[in-house]
This record gives structure tokens, sequence and C-alpha cells, in this order.
């Protein structure tokens, strides 16, 4: 069977832990590329802050067996992030993350760039990693087309009815038990629940 | 005296203005146009009637042609004429003019008139002032070559234009060479590609 790329969403209210869970994933990824809206990953070697420099990395990366780097916006996100997904999709073979993903997407609106990604980035080979604190912020196109679900304490009930409605509603009664940094890692495909020891191994395709 | 005009001269023919034309021609009296001939317009002129017998000996025409011809100088009849119609007076002539038509109309005529007008760059000896003294001959001629240094004048204000056009030049070249420089400086993305301006990327696992 074809080896399929991963979308991995995490969401949690802020200080749960999303940033370091996402972290631990990143870590792992042999190519790997952050679009840090909040500028927090700053283990990623190389920091791209206008589209020239990202174009000069994504064109060295070409080149590299293994290669990470970061670009944090400086005001338009959504212009920069147009661009940043097309050349991701373009170039391919690589792990995408994208920090607040509510702030490029709303529940009925995916951006045509990030859509490409979500329904296409199989054929390129590009994985997506992205964060958002409520779940009833994400598109819903996004949430259908996620693999695996990393989601922390919540008790919010919009939240939690849009975690019922994608991974049923004993996981939305487990996250709303859960204690203040804890997780669950749910697989959609698969519908179990993952443990956390093979981080790696589910969260990033080799 | 009452006199037959052409059509397009309506309403633009005033005694005033003839009377002034009249005075003018008598102190320097020069070829006069032919006579644009009688219209089908009449008009009533308060001119001097001596004035009028001088000008009728001069130019050897009837009294109405005589004054056609005067004033064909100042409007011609042509109709492209009438659509930029120069100024019937001067302004200085206005100024110069008594206050109340009536008042004047009263006086007996001042001949030759008091004020000289400079003569104008115009001014051409033609075949009816061979017959004049040969001193007023030279007068003109002078009054016209005093005309000839204000011909070179525009060549000194064009210095300082010329001068700005130099320094914009010299501007813009400066400018040009400064952006090839900075061209040249620049490294293409393919170059950079080449350097080892990005660091590497060893995830974890590896």
């Amino acid at each position: 069977m074809e080896q399929q790329n991963r979308i991995t969403g995490i969401i949690g209210r802020k200080g749960a832990g999303k940033s370091r869970k996402a972290r631990e994933i990143l870590q792992c990824a042999p190519r790997l590329f952050v679009f840090d809206t909040m500028g927090e990953h700053e283990f990623v070697p190389n920091t791209c802050r206008d589209l020239q420099e990202a174009e000069e990395f994504l064109a060295w990366s070409e080149m590299q067996e293994t290669f990470a780097g970061r670009f944090v916006p400086d005001d338009d996100i959504e212009g920069t992030f147009t661009v940043m997904a097309r050349w991701v999709y373009e170039q391919g073979e690589m792990l995408f993350a994208v920090e607040e993903i509510p702030l490029l997407c709303r529940p009925g609106f995916l951006p045509p760039e990030l859509g490409r990604l979500v329904r296409l980035g199989r054929h390129h080979d590009v994985s997506l990693l992205w964060t958002a604190q409520r779940a009833a912020e994400v598109s819903r196109t996004l949430t259908a087309m996620t693999d695996v679900f990393i989601l922390f304490s919540n008790t919010e009930p919009r939240d939690l009815d849009a975690i019922a409605d994608r991974c049923g509603s004993e996981i939305a009664i487990k996250v709303s038990r859960l204690p203040l940094h804890g997780y669950v890692v749910w697989d959609v495909i698969a519908r179990h629940e993952l443990d956390n020891r093979d981080i790696d191994s589910w969260a990033i395709p080799r | 005296m009452k006199l037959r005009i052409p059509s397009v001269w309506e309403g633009r023919l005033h005694s005033a203005e003839v009377r002034y034309c009249l005075s003018v021609y008598l102190q320097r009296p020069h070829a006069l146009p032919p006579d644009p001939g009688a219209g089908e317009v009449r008009v009533s002129l308060s001119v001097p009637p001596r004035a009028i017998k001088i000008l009728e000996a001069v130019t050897g025409d009837s009294a109405s042609a005589a004054l056609r011809r005067l004033m064909s100088e100042r409007l011609p009849a042509l109709p492209s004429a009438i659509r930029r119609p120069a100024p019937a007076f001067p302004n200085s002539f206005k100024e110069a003019l008594p206050t109340s038509e009536p008042t004047h109309r009263s006086e007996p005529p001042v001949f030759p008139v008091p004020w000289i007008r400079p003569p104008s760059p115009a001014c051409r000896m033609g075949p009816g002032a061979m017959s004049w003294d040969t001193s007023y001959k030279v007068s003109v001629v002078r009054a016209c070559q005093t005309q000839v240094p204000a011909v070179g004048v525009p060549e000194f204000d064009l210095m300082p234009s010329c001068l700005v056009v130099v320094v914009v030049l010299l501007a813009l070249g400066l400018a040009v060479c400064w952006w090839l420089g900075s061209q040249l400086g620049t490294e293409s993305p393919v170059a950079a590609s080449d350097l080892p301006r990005f660091k590497v990327w060893i995830p974890v696992g590896d």
C-alpha cells in the first residue's frame, strides 16, 4: 500500500501543552518547515522572516536529505501563508506545521492553498500538523481530513460537541475528564487511541 | 462720421479705439493692409475730422476706406480671427482714456497726441514710409533694432534649465551605477543554495 501523508491536529486551551507536544513531534521530522505564527519554535535552526529568505531556504533544502526551517510572519499572515503553502505544495516531501490555524481559517472556510495541501498533499508527500485552541474554530473540512487528533483537556461545551462530531462522544467525554495537562491521541482511521511512546511512528510517515 | 464695416467687426469697433489707432498711425505712418471692403454693418464713430482729412491724404483713399484699412490691422476680417480675438485695447490706453465720451467729443481734436506709444517689435518699413523724411526712417529702424537684443534674452534664461538638466542626468547616472553595483553584489537564490548559509538539521531518533 502506498505510503500516505499524515495530517495531525493538536487542540487544547492556552497553556495546556500544545506547543510542547508539537515540538516533540516536529523534532522527529527529517524534513520540516514550520509556519511559526507565534514565533515560539526556536528549536528550529533556520528562521526566515521574509519571503525571499524562505524562498532561498527552500531552494537550499531541495538538495538536503534533512532540513528544518521556520517562517515567522510579520504582519500579513494570510498573504504570506498563501505564498508559503504554494511553495511547500510545489516542493513536496516535508512535514508542514502551522501554529494557531484558526488565524487562517474559519469553521466554514478553508483558504484555497491550505485546502489544496489538505486534499492533495498526499500526492506530493506533504504531511501537515496544525494546532488550535478551540475545536469549534477550525475548518470542518480540515478536521474531516485530519488523521490523528491530540486532544488536550477541555470543558467548553461547543468544543466538546465538535470533538464528539469528529471523534465520537466517548472521546469527548474522556477529554472533558482529563487533568490539566492531560491529553488523548485518537487515530481517526483505526478508531482507537494511540500510545504516546511511539509518537514519531504515528505522527510522521517514513 | 458713419461708415460701413465688415459684419465680423460688429460690436468690436469703438470710437475710442479708432481714435487711438488714428493717432498712432499719424505719428508713425506705415503701410496699411488693403481695404476689407464695405460690409453690411453701419456704424457711427466719433473721430477728429482733421485727422480723418490727413488720413485721406496719406492713404489716397476715401475716409471710410482709409478707416477700414487702418482698423483692419487690429481687427482682421477673417472669421478665424473672431474665435481668438486679440484684446481691443491695451490696458495702458484704457487708463489714459477720458472718463466720459461726450466730454471728450465736445473738445477740439488734439493733434498730434502727446502720448507716444513705444514702437512694437512688429514695426516694419513699408512702401508707404518711403515718402517720409530720413530721420523718421532711421528712428523706426533703430526702434526695430532695439528689439533685437531681446531675442537673445531667452538664451540666457535657458542656462539655469540646462544646468538643472545636467545635474538631473548626473544624478540618474549615479543612481544607475549604484543600482548596478547593488545588483552585482546581491547573491541570487541559486548562488545562495551553493553556500553553507543554512544550518543542517538532525532529527531526533536518527
